[in-house]
C-alpha cells in the first residue's frame, strides 16, 4: 500500500505524462488514470475528495452532485465495516464506467431517468437529498425501495443497476480477491475431486 | 533480387504454417514465412497475460460501442477484454455474406494458434473412409495409417496430454499424462460405458505440457500452470502455439526469415516452367507490392484465405484460380455443427469439489453410424462434456448483511453441460468465391461466402438432443435444458475445404501429398485441404498434414522433382 505522498507523486507523474500526449492517447491515458484510482483498493484518505468528478464519461451526463449521491448510495449498499466499503474502492465510479461503456443506449436512458426518480423518491420519503440523509434515513430509503422491488419501473431498474455493479466492483476488487476470496493467477495445480 | 529468393515460402504463420516452417528450417532450407498481421512475439507481446481481474477496466467485458461496431467477432466466446487485441475486427477485413457466416480471424504471428481451444483429438480410420463408405464428397486419398506416424511426430513436439483410451474412433497418441476428471465427469464416464455399448466419455486430449519433456524444455517452454488464461498468450509456454513452439524453434536454426504485415495477393505462376515461381505481397501498411521467389510454396493462410489466394492467383493457364482445372476450388466448403447444447444439474458428490483450474474437459467421441449406417442422417457428432460445482452468492438486501453474504461463497449442485460437434457434409452448393466488384484495402477482391446448414444437420441436432437428454436423465441429472443456438456457420471456427484433397484431378485440387494436382510445387496443408470434416477438432490433423507434406516436398527437392 502506498502512503499519501507516494500516491500523489505517482499521480502527478502520470498527469505530467498525460499532458505531453496527443489528444487520442491522452483520452486513453486519462481513462487508465481514472482506473488506476478506481481500481486501487485502498486510496489514501487524503485523495478521496480529489478523486471525485475525475471520470470522463462519453455517453451519459452526470453532475458532480449526482456522483456524490451515487457514492453514498453505493456505500449504503456495501458499507465500510472492519473492511473497506464501496467508497474505499470507488465503486460508484465503476458503476458509472460500466453504465457509460457497457450498457445499451436505452438502458442508459432508463438509468438517468431512474436516477431522477430515485432522488425524488428520497425527497418524498425523508424530505432531504440522499447525501444529506443520515445512515438510518438512507437505510430506510433503501428498505422502502426494496419492498417494491418487483415493480418494473425506471426507479427499480436504476437501483438494480447500481447494486449489481457495486457488488461487481466489490467482489472483483483487489481487496476482495486478495483478502476475502483469493484469486490465484497461477494456481499450478488441478485436483478433480477434493472434499468440499 | 537475391534477397527475395528462398528455398521455401510459407504463407501464414498459424498452426499449420508454423509446422511447415519448423520442418523446413530444421533440415537447412532457407524459409520465408509471410504473415499478414503484426508481429506477436512470445512473452514480449502478451500485454494482458499477467493482469489480475481488477486490472481490466470493464472486468473483461467488451464495451457496447465495440460490440455494436463488431457484431461478428463479438459473438466469439474468446473475444473478451483480455484477448480482444488478438482478433480481427469486423471492419478491418470485410467480406460478403451471401448467407450468414461468422468468420472469426486472428491476423498476427501465430494466427489463431494463440487463442485456440487446444483440443487435439486424432481423426480415425472411420473419418478418412467416411466419404467413400457413405458416398459423399470424394474419397480421401489417404487413410489413417498414412497420417498416424505424423500425428506421433507432431504430438511429441507439441506436447499433448491425454489417456490411452483404446478407442477405434479416437486413436491413442503420444501422450503426456492427463489431468484427472472430476468426480461427476468420472461418474458420467462410468455410467455411460456401463449402460451404452460403444459409447465412451474420455478426458479431452489437449496441447498442454502437463509433464514437459526435454524436447519441450529445449523450446523454452515450461509446465502448464493451470491458469486457464491461454487466450492471452502463456508466459510459461504451457500450451502449444506457433509463437511459443514451432516459430522460435525455426528461428533458432538461422534459416527462418519472417515478414509481418505481408498480405499475400497471389501466387506467381510461370507458364513456361509449369510451376509457381513465387508470391506477390502487398505491404499491409504502405500497400507497396513486392515479389518473393522460392522453389516450393506452402499455402497455410487458414482455410478461407487460402481459398482467396488461390482464387486470386489467375493466369492465362489458370483463369479461374491456380490449380483450378476442375472448377472445384472454393466449393465443397464445410464446417462443424456447434448449434446444440444441453445443460442440467446433479446432486451427487455434494461433499466434493475441484481445486485449481483444469485446461480441458471430458469428451464423448462419435457413436452414431460408426460401424454402419443406422440413423436417418449421415455421419454423427462428438460431444464435449463438463461438470462444475456451482457456487452462489446471496445478493439480497443491502448493507452489512449483504456484505457478509458476499464474503461467503456457498456451493450449490453440480452444473453439467455438453455441446455438440457435428460433422457436416461438404456440398458443391456451399462455396466461397470472389466478388469482382468490391475490393478490400489491399486491392484484393472481397470474399463472398455462401455456406449453410442442411436437413442432415437439423436431424443431427435433434438426435443429439434426444440422446444426450436420455443419457443425462438416466444418469440422474435434472433441470435438463436443450438449446439450438441456430448460430451461423463459422462461429465453430472449424471452417474447412474448398481446396480439397482427392485421388482424381477432375474432382479435387490436391493429391495425397497436399500438392496441387496441376502445379506441383504448391502445397496447401491447412483447413482448406480437408475432404471431409470428421467430428474431431481439426488443428492436430492440419499440423500432421503440414509436417508430412513438408517431408515429402524435401524428398522431391532432393530428387530434383521440384
Amino acid at each position: 500500500m502506498l502512503d499519501c505522498n507516494q500516491f500523489l507523486l505517482k499521480i502527478n507523474n502520470f498527469k505530467h505524462q498525460i499532458f505531453h500526449m496527443n489528444n487520442i492517447s491522452r483520452r486513453t491515458a486519462l481513462k487508465q488514470f481514472v482506473f488506476v484510482s478506481a481500481g486501487m483498493a485502498f486510496i489514501p484518505s487524503c485523495m478521496q475528495d480529489r478523486s471525485k468528478s475525475a471520470l470522463l464519461l462519453k455517453k451519459i451526463s452526470i453532475g458532480s452532485d449526482d456522483e456524490a449521491m451515487l457514492a453514498e448510495l453505493s456505500e449504503t449498499i456495501i458499507p465500510k465495516t472492519t473492511s473497506p466499503g464501496a467508497k474505499d474502492i470507488s465503486a460508484h465510479l465503476f458503476v458509472l464506467k460500466m453504465v457509460d461503456d457497457c450498457t445499451k443506449k436505452e438502458d442508459q436512458e432508463i438509468f438517468i431517468k431512474g436516477m431522477s426518480e430515485f432522488k425524488a423518491f428520497c425527497k418524498t420519503n425523508t424530505g432531504k437529498d440522499f447525501v444529506k440523509c443520515n445512515g438510518e434515513e438512507r437505510k430506510k430509503v433503501l428498505t422502502d425501495l426494496i419492498a417494491k422491488k418487483d415493480e418494473e419501473n425506471d426507479l427499480n431498474a436504476f437501483f438494480k443497476t447500481v447494486k449489481r455493479f457495486t457488488i461487481q466492483a466489490y467482489t472483483s476488487s483487489e481487496f476482495f480477491l486478495t483478502k476475502v476470496q483469493v484469486y490465484e493467477l497461477v494456481p499450478g495445480r488441478y485436483h478433480g475431486c477434493v472434499p468440499a | 533480387m537475391p534477397n527475395n529468393t528462398f528455398d521455401v515460402i510459407v504463407i501464414g504463420s498459424g498452426i499449420s504454417g508454423g509446422w511447415a516452417a519448423k520442418e523446413f528450417t530444421e533440415k537447412g532450407l532457407k524459409t520465408l514465412v509471410l504473415e499478414r498481421g503484426p508481429e506477436v512475439k512470445h512473452l514480449r507481446d502478451y500485454p494482458t497475460t499477467n493482469k489480475m481481474p481488477w486490472e481490466f477496466e470493464h472486468r473483461n467485458e467488451i464495451p457496447q460501442e465495440i460490440k455494436d461496431a463488431n457484431p461478428i467477432i463479438s459473438k466469439c466466446y474468446a473475444f473478451r477484454e483480455d484477448a480482444q487485441h488478438f482478433f480481427v475486427k469486423d471492419n478491418e477485413h470485410p467480406y460478403v455474406q451471401d448467407k450468414p457466416f461468422d468468420w472469426i480471424r486472428g491476423y498476427q504471428t501465430g494466427g489463431k494458434s494463440l487463442m485456440w481451444a487446444r483440443q487435439t483429438q486424432r481423426w480415425s480410420e472411420y473419418d478418412f473412409e467416411g466419404p467413400a463408405r457413405d458416398g459423399f464428397a470424394v474419397d480421401w486419398p489417404i487413410r489413417y495409417k498414412d497420417l498416424a506416424p505424423w500425428y506421433s511426430h507432431v504430438e511429441k513436439f507439441a506436447g499433448i496430454s491425454g489417456n490411452k483410451d483404446g478407442l477405434g474412433v479416437l486413436p491413442d497418441g503420444e501422450f503426456l499424462p492427463s489431468l484427472d476428471m472430476n468426480c461427476v465427469e468420472n461418474y458420467f464416464s462410468d455410467f455411460v460405458s456401463k449402460n451404452y455399448n460403444g459409447r465412451h466419455v474420455i478426458y479431452g486430449r489437449c496441447a498442454h505440457l502437463t509433464v514437459p519433456q526435454k524436447i519441450h524444455l529445449d523450446q523454452g517452454r515450461a509446465q502448464c500452470q493451470k491458469r486457464n488464461l491461454c487466450q492471452r498468450g502463456c508466459p510459461f509456454g504451457g500450451y502449444f502455439s506457433s509463437n511459443s513452439s514451432t516459430l522460435p524453434w525455426a528461428e533458432k536454426t538461422g534459416n527462418l526469415t519472417m515478414i509481418s504485415g505481408a498480405v499475400v495477393h497471389s501466387i506467381i505462376y510461370d507458364e513456361k516452367k509449369n510451376s509457381a515461381t513465387g508470391v506477390r505481397v502487398i505491404d499491409a501498411n504502405t500497400k507497396k507490392s513486392t515479389e518473393y521467389f522460392a522453389k516450393v510454396i506452402f499455402l497455410n493462410a487458414a482455410a478461407i484465405n487460402s481459398n482467396l489466394i488461390l482464387l486470386n492467383s489467375t493466369s492465362s493457364r489458370f483463369p479461374n484460380g491456380l490449380g483450378n482445372d476442375s472448377g472445384v476450388l472454393g466449393k465443397y466448403f464445410a464446417f462443424h455443427n456447434y448449434r446444440a447444447r444441453i445443460s442440467g444439474k446433479y446432486d451427487g458428490f455434494l461433499d466434493k469439489t475441484t481445486d485449481g483450474r483444469s485446461h480441458t474437459s471430458a469428451y464423448l467421441p462419435r457413436f452414431r453410424n460408426v460401424e454402419k449406417q443406422e440413423t436417418d442422417f449421415l455421419r454423427g457428432y462428438a460431444a464435449g462434456f463438463s461438470a462444475n460445482r456451482s457456487t452462489k452468492r446471496n445478493t439480497d438486501g443491502f448493507g452489512e448483511e449483504l456484505k457478509s453474504h458476499l464474503d461467503k461463497k456457498e456451493l450449490g449442485p453440480w452444473n453439467v453441460g455438453s455441446h455438440m460437434m457435428g460433422e457436416t457434409i461438404p456440398k458443391e452448393t456451399n462455396f466461397i468465391s470472389l466478388d469482382m466488384e468490391k475490393k478490400d484495402a489491399w486491392d484484393m477482391p472481397l470474399l463472398k461466402i455462401k455456406v449453410d446448414y442442411d436437413e442432415n444437420d437439423d436431424k443431427m441436432v435433434k438426435d443429439y438432443h434426444e440422446q444426450m437428454t436420455e443419457m443425462f436423465t438416466k444418469a440422474g441429472f435434472y433441470d435438463i435444458q436443450t438449446t439450438d443456438s441456430h448460430q451461423a456457420p463459422g462461429l465453430d471456427i472449424h471452417e474447412m475445404g474448398g481446396v480439397r484433397m482427392g485421388l482424381d484431378p477432375k474432382t479435387s485440387m490436391l493429391n495425397k501429398w497436399n500438392q496441387l494436382h496441376a502445379c506441383k510445387n504448391v502445397f496447401v496443408t491447412d483447413g482448406s485441404s480437408m475432404t471431409s470434416t470428421s467430428t474431431q477438432n481439426p488443428s492436430l490433423t492440419y499440423m500432421a498434414l503440414a509436417a508430412r507434406a513438408a517431408d515429402y516436398a524435401m524428398m522431391q527437392l532432393k530428387k530434383g522433382e521440384l
